[in-house]
């Protein structure tokens, strides 16, 4: 089930996510955020490049994504799959990639900044600390950076 | 080549010995030669003077007899007219008989025919002539003439030469200042031997001497002289000969035996093997000189054999103690050598086999065979040197072992295999034990892997749901925040603070279980490991103004970076957090050098911990205050012990004496024998 909803002009983030509650925080936090930010949430592998690639009914109008924030623990091909995926498809690499992951592990950061992600965030315990890391993330994305139009 | 040296030495020993000797007998029979020659000559000498003497006298007075006789057939003569001349014979000899009247004496002395003496003299007529004067008395008072006789010397030595053998000799007359002289034979030379003998002269003849001369030849005289000297010098060359002969033979002899003794000295000293006969019989040097090698030979073959059975002895023993058999054999030989340690890791019985190649390949596990085989031929190869096998031995009780062969092959100057040095090792035991360790270190990797596991979901699985409910509490105490009564928000904050304990007791637990793990041992400079705890603490240290004493010179240890930090950061911290609220935190940190350890103490003045819970301080998540009082989930001394154990030191916790703690502990200078399993 996508929770999927667009806004005319504006950004749009695909976040790829298996926890409602966690998917529930970034939704919250962006809510309050200053950006006009339309959030995709797929749920695994399957939705997210049924998404990014408008394969399936529910696709063929999803628009191309600014950025994409992702979870590594998922069921079935895990973040860092995803992540090798996206970096080798030619039509999706230049969407910055953001992981926000629960783990702390120096490997899996390690490893994700090889695969070729943009940002790694560790997610706070905190929820209004993680509200003040999902604000500056958009700060950061799209006040202060370029990206492609 | 050591004997020919020696058989020329012994050659020239007797030559020269034999040389020596018939040099010496060659002297003294030149010696004994020249004397003899000399006494003899003498002897020889004297005795023919001696006979020659006799010989003249024999003719002196065979001359003066004659003399005598004509003297006196002249006195008998009848009275003749003076101035008759005639000739007649006396005794075979001439004689000219003449009368004179006393007109006619002439030169004769008047005075000695008047006086009737009668008077001779010597004419040199015919070669020398005895002439004699007598005055003849014819019945008157006084003398009227005189007879004049004359006979010739030649005449008078024709009859001594006839007379008497076929020798030579001179008839010599001086008269009255005359001298003449006859001779007979021919043997009278200057150099013979020469003897004279005085001739009585008739009475009346005057003044007047005569001497028969005679002597030898010198042929007579040489000629047995000549035989002497030649039978002395056949004498002296037989002497000489057999001396020489008899020198070199017994020089030989002597010789011999020196050389034989040298012999065997050499085949002693050269030779290793076979036994060696000194010449030992009879009473002589040499023969003491024998004796004494056989005894030197005697006590050094006794002394190599106690030797060799002490050598053979000590190496059997560290054979069977060490398990290892060491065997020799050349390269191609089918011959071995075995120790009886190798025997006995074979289950052999030295005295029921002969060692060979065969023999031990025999107890070695058919499919083991080739395969330590192949590694021994490929070292006899060129290039190769050891081998190192591991193989199966069946022994004869059917009990199957493992061994370790491990073999170096000696070789010659032009790296020909000339010897293959080998040992064998029963390591059955050993590598039962390894297997087992193997096993442990297989079980140990894997519960390392789901200690990991483990550790991994800790951190994110576990922290999740907590995190979920911390964050939905906080959205949900926003979203009523009016509404909520003291109490719901006191419970709400008891939520709040078990996810939040919770969450500690993950962290702290996944901490606790990496120590030790990804970690880089090397040389840590600790005293920059504790500016870099106090760093961290700097907020706690100006909050409580503590005063923090670090001295300087602190060693570099071996031991890894993150930890030593962590260690002192905690024991700081500790030292911070359980100060004396009535007085300034004091922190003391000391080192001391034990030897093979370091000990580092951090002395603090705080409340410090009753003796009775000092051990249990150090256990997971052992608090000894509530958590009203002091915070924390009670790790951070377990994870310090871990730190410090894991290098092999220890850590303990003391009283300070005003009432504060001293945590104490020992890092070993060594660096342990850190296990790849980082446990």
């Amino acid at each position: 089930m996508v929770g999927m909803r667009n806004v005319e002009g504006g950004y749009h983030i695909l976040l790829v996510e298996d926890d409602l509650a966690d998917a529930g925080l970034v939704r919250i936090a962006l809510r309050k955020g200053r950006h006009a930010v339309t959030l995709h949430h797929a749920r695994d592998s399957a939705e997210a490049f049924g998404f990014l690639r408008r394969i399936g009914a529910n696709f063929t109008e999803s628009p191309r994504p600014h950025l994409i924030l992702l979870d590594l623990n998922l069921p079935g091909r895990s973040g860092h799959e995803i992540l090798q995926e996206l970096k080798n498809d030619p039509a999706l690499r230049g969407i910055p990639v953001i992981v926000l992951s629960t783990s702390e592990a120096e490997r899996d950061i390690v490893r994700s900044y090889n695969l070729g992600a943009n940002s790694f965030i560790s997610k706070p315990m905190d929820a209004d600390e993680f509200a003040h890391h999902i604000h500056t993330m958009e700060t950061y994305w799209f006040d202060i950076v370029r990206l492609p139009a | 080549m050591a004997s020919i040296v020696i058989g020329g030495l012994s050659q020239r020993l007797s030559t020269r010995v034999a040389a020596a000797t018939s040099a010496l007998a060659l002297f003294f029979v030149v010696c004994m030669g020249v004397g003899a020659w000399l006494v003899a000559s003498g002897m020889m000498r004297a005795q023919v003077e001696r006979q020659m003497g006799e010989l003249a006298q024999a003719r002196a007075v065979h001359v003066s007899g004659i003399l005598d006789t004509i003297a006196t057939g002249m006195s008998e003569r009848g009275d003749r007219s003076v101035g008759t001349s005639e000739n007649v014979r006396i005794g075979a000899i001439p004689v000219n008989v003449r009368y004179l009247g006393m007109a006619d004496l002439g030169d004769w002395n008047k005075a000695a025919m008047i006086l009737g003496v009668g008077a001779g003299r010597l004419s040199a007529e015919n070669g020398g002539t005895i002439e004699m004067m007598q005055a003849i008395n014819t019945g008157v008072a006084s003398p009227s003439k005189a007879l004049v006789w004359s006979v010739r010397l030649d005449h008078l030595t024709r009859r001594l030469a006839g007379s008497r053998g076929n020798d030579g000799g001179q008839l010599v007359v001086r008269v009255g200042g005359r001298e003449a002289s006859a001779a007979w034979g021919e043997k009278l030379t200057v150099s013979s031997v020469v003897a004279e003998a005085e001739v009585m002269l008739p009475n009346g003849f005057g003044r007047g001497q005569m001497v028969v001369r005679i002597g030898a030849d010198a042929a007579d005289l040489d000629l047995p002289l000549g035989q002497y000297a030649l039978w002395l010098s056949i004498i002296g060359a037989a002497a000489t000969a057999l001396a020489v002969a008899l020198a070199t033979i017994t020089s030989r002899r002597l010789t011999r035996t020196l050389s034989g003794l040298a012999d065997a000295a050499t085949a002693f000293a050269f030779d290793a093997g076979g036994s060696v006969d000194f010449h030992v019989a009879g009473d002589d040097e040499i023969a003491r000189l024998g004796k004494a090698f056989a005894g030197m030979v005697e006590r050094l073959d006794q002394a190599y054999r106690d030797l060799d059975q002490r050598s053979q002895a000590l190496l059997s023993n560290a054979e069977r103690v060490a398990q290892v058999g060491s065997a020799i054999w050349e390269p191609g030989q089918s011959r071995q050598v075995w120790s009886e340690q190798f025997h006995a890791i074979l289950g052999l019985n030295p005295a029921d086999v002969s060692a060979s190649r065969e023999v031990f390949f025999d107890r070695i596990h058919p499919d083991d065979r080739t395969r330590l085989a192949t590694a021994i031929d490929a070292a006899l190869q060129a290039g190769g040197r050891r081998v190192v096998e591991e193989f199966r031995i069946i022994r004869g009780d059917g009990v199957e072992r493992v061994a370790q062969f491990r073999a170096e092959v000696a070789r010659d100057d032009e790296g020909h295999p000339i010897r293959v040095d080998a040992t064998i090792q029963d390591i059955t035991e050993r590598q039962r034990m390894e297997d087992q360790l193997d096993g442990v270190v297989r079980d140990l990797k894997r519960s390392n892997e789901e200690l990991e596991q483990f550790a991994y979901v800790a951190s994110h699985d576990l922290r999740q749901p907590l995190r979920t409910v911390r964050s939905y509490l906080t959205l949900i105490e926003d979203s009523i925040e009016d509404k909520l009564d003291d109490e719901t928000r006191e419970f709400m904050d008891f939520i709040r603070d078990g996810v939040k304990r919770m969450d500690a007791l993950i962290t702290d637990l996944l901490t606790y279980s990496r120590v030790g793990r990804r970690v880089a041992d090397g040389p840590v400079d600790t005293g920059r490991m504790i500016d870099l705890s106090l760093l961290d603490l700097q907020a706690e240290v100006d909050e409580t103004q503590a005063i923090v004493d670090v001295p300087d010179g602190l060693p570099v240890v071996e031991g890894d970076s993150g930890e030593l930090t962590r260690l002192f950061q905690n024991l700081i911290g500790n030292a911070l957090k359980y100060r004396n609220a009535e007085q300034v935190p004091h922190i003391a940190i000391k080192c001391r050098d034990l030897g093979a350890f370091w000990q580092f103490s951090v002395i603090d003045n705080g409340i410090g911990i009753p003796p009775e819970h000092r051990e249990r301080a150090f256990g997971i998540f052992q608090r000894l205050h509530g958590r009203h009082e002091y915070e924390g989930t009670g790790i951070g001394l377990a994870i310090c012990r871990k730190i410090v154990e894991r290098q092999g030191g220890e850590i303990w916790v003391e009283n300070t004496p005003d009432g504060g703690a001293t945590f104490r502990f020992t890092w070993p200078k060594m660096r342990r024998q850190v296990t790849t399993l980082g446990l």
